[in-house]
């Protein structure tokens, strides 16, 4: 069993299939960055409509309303860095890139279309996901349907020098 | 005749002549002697008179040269003592090297040279032990030489990167200041909890896939693949390529 930590495998592991694992790590790093900007940003909102026009609003108490702007705001949070880098904050946390499934660079049109249908594979239990566990390219349903695919992509190297310059003599 | 006193046993005796041979005799004395007055007297007389050069002018050398037999007058002729008189030194002192030197063609003589036999019989182990080479050193100049070295061809020539792959960069880190230089230049304590946080990640896939792999009865796959070309979906490596993703 390889050790869990390695720098000089992660080197040669750069521009592979990423894992069930560090995708939802960046998932869940991209849901608590996006739930945390939204309720900053539905604060400020408030705090506008309140101060500037005099008026008490809470966004709360409209749940329709909020509902809507949770999902263009989501979808702003996905699609707009993805069309621009192929990845999401999480992603560049956990060192993650979307791709096309060819291995090309993601586009805008792909971008949008696969945030789009990023919310089937919550169906039927999340089974849109298991395939990331089944399938040997690591692609969920929403991948397949958008014909992406997710690498490992970061600075490994500098990683690894940063280890070696570290380590004891 | 009777010879009482016995000294004609000592003596020859003469043979006994006639009269003949008595008058001959005398008579033969008397000419030889006449002859030789007159040969004294008229000789030279003849002599004065004969005219030599014509005498020379009218004799075929030719015939006189063509009747002499050479090879018996050299055959007669004692070479090794002919040698032995001959004065080598006063001979040699007479000769005129300069003269002699500058009638030689060099270029025709080296061109019969065999070089090649020649360098054979050298002995260059000899040779090259007789060389003084800090001598030979010193005496090169080394700036002129090194101006005449076409650096950037030389460089061009170099396969770098066949040099660099047999750079050992982790030694080289670890030995040099420029591990030092990579933790100082990058972020700090959130960079190395990043690096720890994907690498961590990344050991976790490997884990969770590798048990997948085992409950689908799949062979194990110790490296995911990477993306390829369209229709062309790359094997699974038994080991990871070496390129970094883009």
């Amino acid at each position: 069993m390889t050790p869990v930590a390695s720098p000089t495998r992660d080197v040669e592991l750069q521009g592979h299939y990423a894992g069930g694992v560090t995708r939802l790590a960046a998932y869940a790093v991209d849901s608590v960055t996006l739930s945390t900007l939204y309720a900053l940003g539905a604060s400020v909102v408030e705090y506008l409509i309140s101060n500037v026009f005099g008026l008490s609003f809470d966004l709360a108490d409209h749940a329709w309303l909020a509902a809507s702007a949770l999902a263009v705001w989501s979808f702003l949070y996905f699609a707009v860095p993805l069309a621009v880098s192929g990845r999401t904050f999480g992603s560049a946390v956990l060192g993650l890139r979307v791709v096309r499934a060819d291995g090309r660079d993601l586009d805008p049109k792909h971008a949008v279309i696969r945030t789009l249908v990023f919310p089937l594979s919550f169906l039927l239990f999340g089974l849109g996901f298991l395939l990331i566990l089944v399938q040997r390219e690591r692609r969920a349903l929403h991948d397949l349907i958008a014909d992406t695919c997710v690498v490992y992509a970061w600075d490994a190297r500098a990683a690894r020098l940063r280890v070696l310059a570290r380590a004891p003599d | 005749m009777d010879d009482p006193a016995g000294e004609g046993a000592d003596r020859p005796r003469r043979p006994r002549r006639g009269l003949i041979g008595t008058v001959l005799g005398g008579a033969g004395g008397i000419v030889r002697t006449v002859a030789s007055e007159v040969a004294s007297d008229v000789a030279p007389s003849v002599v004065d008179a004969v005219d030599i050069d014509e005498v020379v002018r009218r004799i075929d050398v030719g015939a006189v040269v063509e009747r002499i037999d050479l090879d018996e007058i050299v055959d007669r002729i004692d070479a090794q003592a002919l040698i032995d008189r001959i004065d080598l030194e006063a001979l040699l002192d007479r000769i005129d090297l300069d003269r002699l030197l500058d009638r030689i063609d060099l270029d025709r003589m080296m061109d019969r040279i065999d070089v090649d036999r020649l360098l054979t019989r050298v002995d260059v182990d000899a040779l090259m032990q007789r060389v003084d080479v800090d001598g030979v050193i010193q005496r090169v100049d080394v700036d002129a030489l090194m101006r005449r070295v076409d650096v950037n061809g030389l460089i061009g020539r170099v396969d770098v990167n066949a040099v660099v792959q047999q750079v050992d960069v982790d030694e080289l880190i670890s030995r040099t200041e420029l591990g030092s230089v990579v933790a100082r230049s990058t972020a700090g304590v959130i960079g190395g909890a990043l690096d720890l946080v994907r690498s961590v990640g990344v050991g976790l896939d490997g884990l969770v896939h590798g048990i997948v792999d085992r409950l689908l009865r799949r062979p194990p796959s110790s490296v995911p693949g990477r993306p390829g070309p369209r229709g062309q979906v790359p094997p699974v490596p038994a080991t990871a390529p070496d390129e970094a993703a883009a």
